[in-house]
């Protein structure tokens, strides 16, 4: 059974009509406008007896008229109805008539032919500007992003490249000066009173550091931009300690440092690239010797903590000044030694550190009290079928 | 134990750096040295210098020591004469790359010039 519904009230329906957030144009058989509903009039400021009977080519002012009056014919001849969407592009819906008004909204245009009645039909205008604005603008945002990250990219290549190229055009003719002041410091080509060798000694020392600076710069950009290549297999820790320590003896020696070293008492096994951690260790200990007192003791120790390796360089040093520890592992950051003994540091050395731990996913921190010392620790995960996919998996996205 | 090491056939393009070796080679180390600054030459003049060692860079332009080496060891009179490369990179894959190219050491450079006889002379008395 048909429902009947309470609005049967025309008065009713005209206010629905008149409240409605579309414009609404009826036109007839010869494209003259029979009805303009309130929306038009408020949007446009023409009033419904201005183009009341008006043909649609005296209203209506725009390039895409051609299109709406072709979609207005189906409409009418054939009963097709027609979308006419304006998304994207920067036509307003222009309209005239002796107040050459302009509809300022990116429309939406439904025409659809009118049932029950013959040769009539209904324009919807829809206003869709914000949500075109919108649409615009996350495209611009998204094109902007890529664009940003293609010159980034393009940047960063560049970047590598660039440093790899400066580095070993600068490595060549550095080797040979330190080859030469190297020799002659040798005394193989005869020898020299003390303010010769002194000289010469400021010059080797500055060409080494220069070296060691290049070499550091080249590693550093090695490992960000991923050109590095880590040669990952199982390593012992009790293994990597001792090499750790009897690569540094004769370097304490001539500091006089005692580099001592307490091993696991049950070896354990990490998934690490041997020489890279053996350059961790070797930065840490010489760290560690340069901010201690001559005589004093620097110790390497490894423990286990749960699933991770704690490898430990404690040394009774000046200790890390507070203002100093945020930034320690910022590149070029060089704290000063108390007799300058640090002169041969680059400042790059923990920011390596720090890369080349994480690349383990390690992680490197440190403790330090002022006028007690320093520890620093680097955990490494031990190895595990499930470490060393995380970490494969951390190689490969770089 | 091999025989005493006294001649070295050095290859090297950087002028330079194959002053300082000869040096560090000759009058630190009392070897005797015949050196040349491409790989086509030291090809060429091998058979009438019979050196002990064969010590080769390995990024030179025209031929490289791992090329230059293999022309070499087509000789039957070269091919178990000892080889070392002298290289810049030393990453661990590269090392053992020369290594399946005929050399039985790499040495990194920069390298100490008061040191090379001495590493030189460590890695000849290591040999079988």
């Amino acid at each position: 059974m048909k429902q009947h519904s309470s609005i049967n009230n025309i008065e009713i329906l005209d206010s629905i009509i008149d409240q409605t957030v579309h414009g609404l144009i009826v036109l007839d058989a010869e494209l003259k406008i029979q009805y303009w509903n309130q929306w038009m009039e408020s949007r446009s400021g023409i009033y419904s007896y201005e183009v009341i009977n008006q043909s649609i080519d005296h209203v209506f002012a725009n390039s895409n008229l051609i299109r709406i009056k072709g979609a207005l014919r189906n409409a009418i001849d054939k009963g097709h109805s027609a979308s006419l969407s304006q998304s994207f592009s920067d036509f307003k819906l222009g309209l005239y008539n002796n107040k050459q008004k302009t509809l300022e909204i990116i429309p939406q245009i439904a025409i659809s032919p009118l049932k029950d009645s013959s040769k009539l039909c209904l324009m919807q205008i829809t206003d869709v500007s914000a949500a075109v604005t919108r649409e615009r603008l996350l495209k611009s945002i998204a094109n902007e992003a890529h664009l940003g990250k293609e010159a980034a990219e393009n940047l960063s290549q560049l970047k590598s490249s660039f440093v790899a190229t400066v580095s070993h055009e600068l490595r060549t003719p550095l080797t040979s000066m330190i080859g030469s002041l190297g020799l002659l410091k040798g005394g193989v080509v005869g020898d020299f009173n003390d303010a010769q060798s002194n000289l010469l000694n400021i010059a080797y020392r500055n060409s080494e550091l220069l070296l060691s600076l290049i070499n550091s710069i080249l590693d550093l950009e090695k490992i960000e931009s991923g050109t590095i290549e880590f040669n990952f297999k199982n390593i012992s820790i009790n293994d990597l300690l001792e090499q750790a320590t009897s690569g540094m003896a004769g370097y304490g020696e001539q500091v006089d440092i005692n580099f001592t070293l307490t091993l696991l008492k049950d070896d354990l096994t990490v998934y690490g690239d041997y020489d890279k951690l053996l350059q961790v260790l070797n930065n840490l200990l010489s760290n560690a010797a340069k901010f201690s007192q001559k005589g004093q003791t620097v110790k390497l120790y490894a423990k286990q903590i749960k699933h991770f390796v704690r490898i430990g360089v404690e040394d009774k040093g000046q200790g890390i000044p507070e203002a100093f520890k945020s930034t320690i592992y910022d590149k070029f950051t060089q704290l000063e030694s108390q007799d300058n003994r640090n002169a041969n540091g680059t400042g790059l050395g923990l920011a390596i550190a720090k890369l080349i731990v994480e690349k383990h996913n390690g992680k490197i921190d440190f403790k330090s009290v002022i006028g007690k010392g320093t520890t620093f620790y680097v955990d490494i995960p031990t190895a595990s079928e499930i470490n060393i996919k995380n970490i494969q998996k951390n190689i490969q996205t770089g | 134990m091999p025989k005493t090491l006294n001649k070295i056939l050095y290859v090297e393009d950087e002028q330079d750096i194959q002053a300082i070796a000869q040096i560090a080679l000759e009058a630190v180390g009392g070897f005797t040295l015949k050196t040349f600054t491409n790989g086509y030459d030291a090809i060429e003049e091998i058979s009438s210098y019979k050196p002990d060692l064969i010590l080769l860079d390995v990024m030179m332009p025209g031929i490289d020591g791992p090329s230059t080496l293999k022309k070499i060891r087509k000789n039957p009179e070269f091919e178990h004469t000892p080889a070392i490369f002298m290289t810049a990179k030393v990453q661990p894959e590269e090392v053992s790359e020369l290594r399946e190219n005929g050399a039985i050491d790499v040495i990194a450079k920069p390298f100490d010039p008061m040191e090379l006889a001495n590493t030189i002379k460590k890695i000849w008395e290591n040999l079988d």
